[in-house]
């Protein structure tokens, strides 16, 4: 790694270290706006808590303190990896959401992995066809686009699983329960993927590498393949980075639908019973993740297109 | 040899229709477009559900009849009926007007604070600008849904507040978006004019910068919409919209994924209508965009200037459901960097040509391309002069 590009990525990551504290800071001004639910919320909705309680509790939480008090302190607990308590489970968030993180990892994973896989061929095979081929194709990623995809996931589940028992239905472990989840959490992005991928190919195809590379006698699915996917794959690095946010605000849903344990349902649980602490640390750890794949991304740029390794000129 | 087809007007247009607009004379394909007639057909049919729901259908949303339960679509009830009797066709049609409600006011909410942030951030002070934008840097890095569970989980449920929590969510792409397009106008001849002739700066804004930013804005607006009514389904979904007794969208899908099995109906018709929302609205924004580039007239003059304002509407490429804020991604993945608030108009242009590569060493050249591209750009010969013909402004842009 030459020293440029080892100072870049570290821009990278204190830009990244922004980003993180003003999600923090965002987690806390919404802690901050629902503080007097806070209170009930760590006293349980139906308790009879005595004022003495009340005050107790405001005082252990340290909600009596000057809002900017508060605020470096939270600063300071995020810094040291203390997430904070949850008020509905009373443990520790890390160890609430700890658990849960591979579900859903594995989750976005497998969709990550359909997605490329399936928008690479599609977009390979549509790509310089004629006109018909090329709406029929942006048609129906149009169609995969649109259609939301957690409705797709119930009428996958009910034909697929328990009307004709392909595939095991919801709440099932292992390799063959995550098919079907990721595979309908995949149906958006590879819309979104290999519409994006033809394009790219399209344009790399109207360079004039490209006419020269048939000449010296490459077929045409050759150059596309070798030569042209090349120039395309950089688009679909970018779209790696949109992804993070975009799978994780599908799992949600997929997690609903098919009753998958994963950050979703520890999410939605968390946001029905006004669970603060356990929703910020969901923000963080999403946040954190968008900011790591996108300096991931960056590198990769590095590898995939060899015109970036070279110092600039301008 | 071949002329091609405009650049801009392809990137993200890989919609039948709008690759059609793009290859086909300006105006002329568009308007007879049977999926846009199509489409506008069919939501204009929502609207008149959302409206007039009485016009579609004689029965109430809630009239039970236990004797008819569970009935599979027929002549007397077209979608079925539920385990409690109830005509579903009736409740999809009374759930329009609530998720069409939630749908637009989204929209709109997020369409007004977003160009005020953008805005502000394009035209006031550099340090605002700065400020504003590392703000929408930090809404970029976490998706929308979470956002808006966010927003509910400090708002509450409802769905007003469902409402309320996509738009806040969506702040972020208008600000974006109306941010990119006040520079561009602001470098132009035709802006200097109106200064030199005493115009203020409120004025300027109001008369040149906001309608030549709306193109792009509408466009992403009308996709955005159906997105909006998608997460707005997906978030009644969850729990987190209207009660159970009143007909929408989200909620009739929980009740009737339980008897699924039985009474495919009571998931299948509420979902399809959702789809057709997203559809009809993603075709249209299109068509939209389309046109936005027809009318600047220069897809027949061949090449363009720069970053043609209309292509840079984010979401365009992809009216997404959950997260309309696609391929434009070029700005977004940069969101953690330093230097975004440039790159988000780098975004414009690269937005047009597809993602580009971009590293680390990389960013800031593109991003100079972008500055000199943001200088040099008379904002394409057609926005900004057909704006300035139609206003009949004093400074009117030179070619």
């Amino acid at each position: 790694m030459r020293p440029g590009t080892a100072r870049a990525v570290l821009l990278r990551l204190l830009a990244g270290l922004g980003v993180m504290w003003g999600a923090a800071t965002l987690t806390f001004i919404a802690l901050q706006l629902v503080q007097g639910d806070q209170v009930a919320g760590v006293l349980g909705t139906n308790s009879l808590a005595t004022p003495a309680v009340r005050a107790q509790v405001i005082h252990e939480y340290g909600f009596d303190q000057p809002v900017l008090v508060q605020y470096l302190h939270w600063l300071g607990r995020l810094v040291t990896g203390d997430l904070g308590r949850s008020y509905q489970l009373n443990t520790p968030v890390t160890q609430a959401l700890s658990g849960q993180i591979w579900p859903t990892a594995q989750l976005a994973g497998a969709a990550t992995l359909i997605a490329v896989v399936v928008s690479v061929v599609v977009a390979v095979l549509t790509t310089g066809r004629g006109r018909r081929v090329r709406s029929a194709a942006s048609g129906a990623e149009l169609v995969a686009v649109s259609v939301p995809a957690f409705w797709i996931g119930l009428i996958a589940l009910t034909y697929l699983s328990f009307k004709w028992h392909l595939l095991p239905g919801a709440g099932a472990t292992g390799l063959s329960g995550l098919l079907l989840p990721a595979a309908v959490l995949s149906i958006p992005l590879t819309g979104i993927l290999s519409q994006v991928l033809r394009e790219g190919l399209d344009e790399a195809l109207r360079q004039p590498f490209a006419i020269s590379v048939r000449a010296r006698g490459v077929g045409p699915t050759a150059l596309v393949a070798r030569h042209a996917l090349r120039h395309a794959l950089a688009s679909l690095a970018t779209l790696v980075g949109w992804m993070v946010g975009s799978l994780f605000g599908g799992a949600v849903l997929i997690e609903t639908v098919f009753a998958r344990p994963g950050l979703g349902r520890v999410l939605l649980s968390a946001v029905t019973s006004r669970d603060l602490p356990v929703v910020s640390a969901v923000v963080l750890l999403v946040a954190g993740v968008f900011v790591v794949v996108n300096v991931v991304v960056d590198l990769l740029y590095l590898r995939i297109d060899p015109r970036l390794r070279t110092p600039r000129s301008a | 040899m071949i002329r091609r087809p405009s650049r801009v007007a392809l990137a993200g247009a890989p919609s039948g229709i709008a690759a059609s607009v793009a290859l086909s004379p300006p105006g002329r394909r568009l308007r007879g477009s049977p999926a846009v007639w199509v489409a506008g057909a069919v939501l204009a049919l929502l609207v008149l559900a959302a409206v007039w729901p009485g016009l579609l259908t004689g029965r109430a949303p809630n009239d039970t009849d236990v004797a008819h339960a569970m009935t599979g679509p027929s002549g007397a009830h077209p979608f079925g009926t539920d385990r409690l009797g109830r005509d579903v066709f009736a409740r999809v049609v009374h759930g329009a007007r609530t998720s069409l409600t939630i749908g637009l006011s989204a929209t709109a909410i997020g369409l007004v604070a977003g160009a005020l942030v953008g805005a502000v951030a394009g035209f006031g002070p550099k340090l605002l600008d700065g400020v504003l934008m590392r703000l929408v840097d930090v809404l970029f890095a976490l998706p929308e849904l979470l956002l808006a569970l966010i927003a509910i989980v400090v708002l509450g449920t409802g769905p007003a507040n469902v409402a309320v929590a996509i738009g806040i969510a969506s702040v972020p792409n208008y600000a974006r978006l109306v941010r990119a397009q006040v520079l561009v106008v602001r470098g132009t001849e035709f802006v200097e004019a109106a200064r030199v002739l005493g115009r203020g700066r409120t004025w300027i804004v109001l008369r040149h910068v906001l309608p030549n930013a709306l193109g792009p804005v509408r466009v992403l607006a009308a996709i955005s919409t159906g997105g909006a009514v998608v997460t707005g389904a997906g978030l009644s979904y969850l729990g987190f919209g209207p009660g159970p007794p009143s007909p929408e969208w989200g909620s009739m899908l929980v009740d009737g994924q339980d008897f699924m099995q039985d009474a495919p109906w009571l998931v299948l018709f509420p979902g399809l209508a959702v789809a057709a929302v997203v559809l009809c609205c993603s075709v249209l924004g299109r068509a939209m965009r389309g046109r936005t580039a027809c009318a600047r007239g220069d897809a027949s003059r061949g090449r363009r200037t720069g970053g043609a304002p209309a292509s840079s509407t984010p979401a365009t490429v992809a009216g997404r459901p959950a997260r309309p804020r696609p391929p434009t991604e070029g700005p977004r993945r940069s969101a953690p960097t330093p230097r975004s608030s440039t790159s988000a108009t780098c975004g414009s242009p690269s937005a047009t040509a597809g993602p580009r590569p971009r590293s680390s060493t990389a960013s800031t050249s593109t991003c100079g391309a972008a500055s000199a591209w943001r200088s040099s750009a008379r904002p394409g010969p057609g926005r900004a002069r057909r704006r300035g013909r139609c206003s009949g402004s004093p400074g009117r842009p030179r070619r």
